[in-house]
């Protein structure tokens, strides 16, 4: 009687947990079979789960009709810039705040604490203002700069550098190792996997972005991907297909990346509270 | 150069340098600047609290706060309510695979708004998107024009946003709950507590630290809803979907209001400041 109970009761959680995942799944199906379908089959008058025609037109379309090739790499380049540069900033400053004492920290480590609470919005038009003053609208570095800043980041990688223990350090001191070597060579290695967990947050933050690249790019050729597609929704003819393959090749890295570093993924976007 | 004393100070200056000139010094100076009149080209004329004065007199604002505090609300309190029972799924112990089930509600949150935006555009069609297509087959017999209904619209709106962010906050709902230890669930059920008694008197008194940082933390987000407006409805239709966000976007970049759109951003920053201190105030207790 228990084990038929039981059994009833596993049957009955898998059904409405499998039926939410098919919630959760739908939208990501729905957008890549219409990605090899026409306009007229994406909105169809009969409920089509399974797709009749198979096309390749709109992943032509969009390589040869629109800049897509030039938005990812854009947003590549960006990107990947500014991971490199956040991770360079939040490593040596998150181990200053861990290992240290120096003067004014725990006010320092406050104001950059509370500082986090204020929405973006408050920053994106003097920003923009900076931007123009200094010429670099429509220019990589406007978005790198102001991303690779990631107090998040930092306080991620002062949590994993104060783990160290302090003998580790002060024999790399006694072996002639300086500060700066420390951090290069016994430092980084340890704490590779955060950084792979604090990259991934800031590389997140910087690729799925849309505000400060809508404002900051505005040349057709300079544009992020985000910004790129939404535009091709203004378009005179509207092809949805086109759009929905160009949503599918950009969120195809990320989702092949989250299945390979599922737990780095989970950590850096838990542990640093990404936009949600 | 790189010795105990100086490397501290050597090691944050990057950070701090560009942390002042990309955040704090643009927190301080839309501040300054929400208290004058500045197309971005003239002087600033100093108007006092001129700005904050007229956005509690235009029309556009008020209706724009209205629909930016009712979204954050009621898009909170149905993400928190499905976060608790994905939660509660997903660690049961009886469920298989869950690493699977998982996964795939995390999925949502590797893609970015814009493009979930996109995505539901098409779903959300009136005229044979598959969200009508799929009620009509359950025997709906009207078509619900989703984003183009002012009833509708920023319901819709809250929805996909509830779809990207559910199985991310599962996750902190998932580490609070592996955090309670089993021995004092299993004495509530020695003690004669059935599981409805558990969960509230036990479990949930326990998750409140984390159901409170999920509420702040999506709240800073949820305040600023811009994306997802701006690019299926701009706003529209008849302002059912304009939001703070929006109206600070229009004014600074379409019509050159830039004292103006500092003031509505300020405006926004209290109102989430607010909000988290209201929350910690009744954790508190």
């Amino acid at each position: 009687m228990i084990n038929k109970r039981y059994m009833t009761r596993t049957i009955i959680l898998f059904m409405i947990v499998g039926i939410m995942s098919l919630v959760a799944l739908f939208p990501f199906y729905w957008m890549i079979i219409s990605s090899f379908k026409t306009n007229a089959e994406i909105f169809s008058t009969q409920l089509n789960l399974i797709p009749e025609s198979f096309i390749f037109k709109n992943y032509i379309d969009l390589f040869t009709t629109t800049n897509f090739p030039r938005w990812i790499l854009n947003s590549i380049i960006v990107a990947v810039s500014t991971t490199v540069l956040g991770l360079f900033f939040s490593t040596f400053a998150g181990y200053a705040f861990a290992k240290y004492n120096f003067f004014a920290k725990n006010t320092l480590f406050i104001v950059v604490f509370l500082m986090m609470a204020v929405p973006r919005f408050v920053t994106v038009i003097p920003i923009f203002m900076l931007m123009s003053k200094l010429g670099l609208t429509n220019n990589y570095l406007a978005l790198i700069l102001p991303f690779a800043i990631n107090p998040f980041a930092v306080f991620l990688m002062r949590q994993y550098i104060k783990n160290i223990p302090e003998d580790l350090l002060d024999s790399a001191r006694m072996d002639g190792c300086n500060e700066f070597q420390i951090v290069i060579r016994i430092i980084m290695p340890i704490i590779k996997p955060s950084l792979g967990a604090a990259g991934i947050f800031i590389l997140m933050m910087s690729w799925n972005d849309y505000l400060f690249p809508l404002i900051l790019m505005t040349k057709e050729n300079m544009m992020l991907f985000p910004v790129g597609l939404a535009s091709l929704k203004t378009l005179y003819v509207v092809e949805y297909g086109m759009i929905m393959s160009g949503s599918f090749l950009s969120v195809l890295p990320l989702i092949i990346a989250f299945l390979l570093l599922q737990k780095q993924f989970i950590a850096g976007l838990t542990e640093g509270a990404v936009k949600g | 150069m790189f010795d105990k004393k100086k490397s501290p100070y050597f090691f944050i200056a990057p950070f701090f340098i560009m942390f002042t000139v990309f955040w704090i010094w643009p927190i301080v100076q839309s501040f300054i600047w929400s208290f004058s009149e500045w197309d971005g080209l003239s002087e600033k004329r100093f108007v006092g609290f001129g700005n904050y004065i007229a956005l509690f007199n235009e029309n556009d604002f008020l209706i724009s706060l209205k629909n930016t505090i009712l979204a954050a609300i009621v898009y909170i309190i149905i993400l928190l309510v499905i976060s608790l029972i994905l939660g509660f799924l997903l660690n049961s112990s009886i469920l298989k695979g869950r690493a699977f089930f998982r996964t795939s509600f995390f999925i949502p949150v590797t893609v970015s708004l814009p493009v979930v935006a996109l995505i539901f555009y098409i779903i959300y069609a009136a005229h044979n998107g598959v969200l009508n297509n799929i009620l009509s087959f359950l025997g709906m017999s009207d078509s619900i024009n989703w984003l183009g209904d002012t009833k509708f619209a920023l319901w819709s709106i809250v929805g996909l946003r509830v779809w990207r962010a559910a199985g991310y906050y599962t996750i902190f709902i998932i580490a609070g709950l592996q955090a309670i230890p089993r021995s004092t669930v299993e004495a509530g059920h020695v003690d004669g507590a059935g599981t409805w008694q558990v969960i509230r008197h036990i479990i949930l008194p326990q998750l409140k630290p984390i159901i409170v940082y999920i509420i702040i933390a999506s709240s800073i987000w949820a305040f600023q809803l811009f994306e997802e407006p701006w690019i299926l409805t701009q706003g529209g239709p008849m302002n059912a979907t304009a939001t703070v966000a929006i109206h600070i976007y229009r004014n600074a970049f379409q019509f050159f209001k830039l004292g103006y759109a500092s003031a509505s951003a300020y405006v926004l920053t209290m109102i989430i400041m607010v909000f988290a201190i209201i929350n910690l105030r009744i954790a508190k207790d």
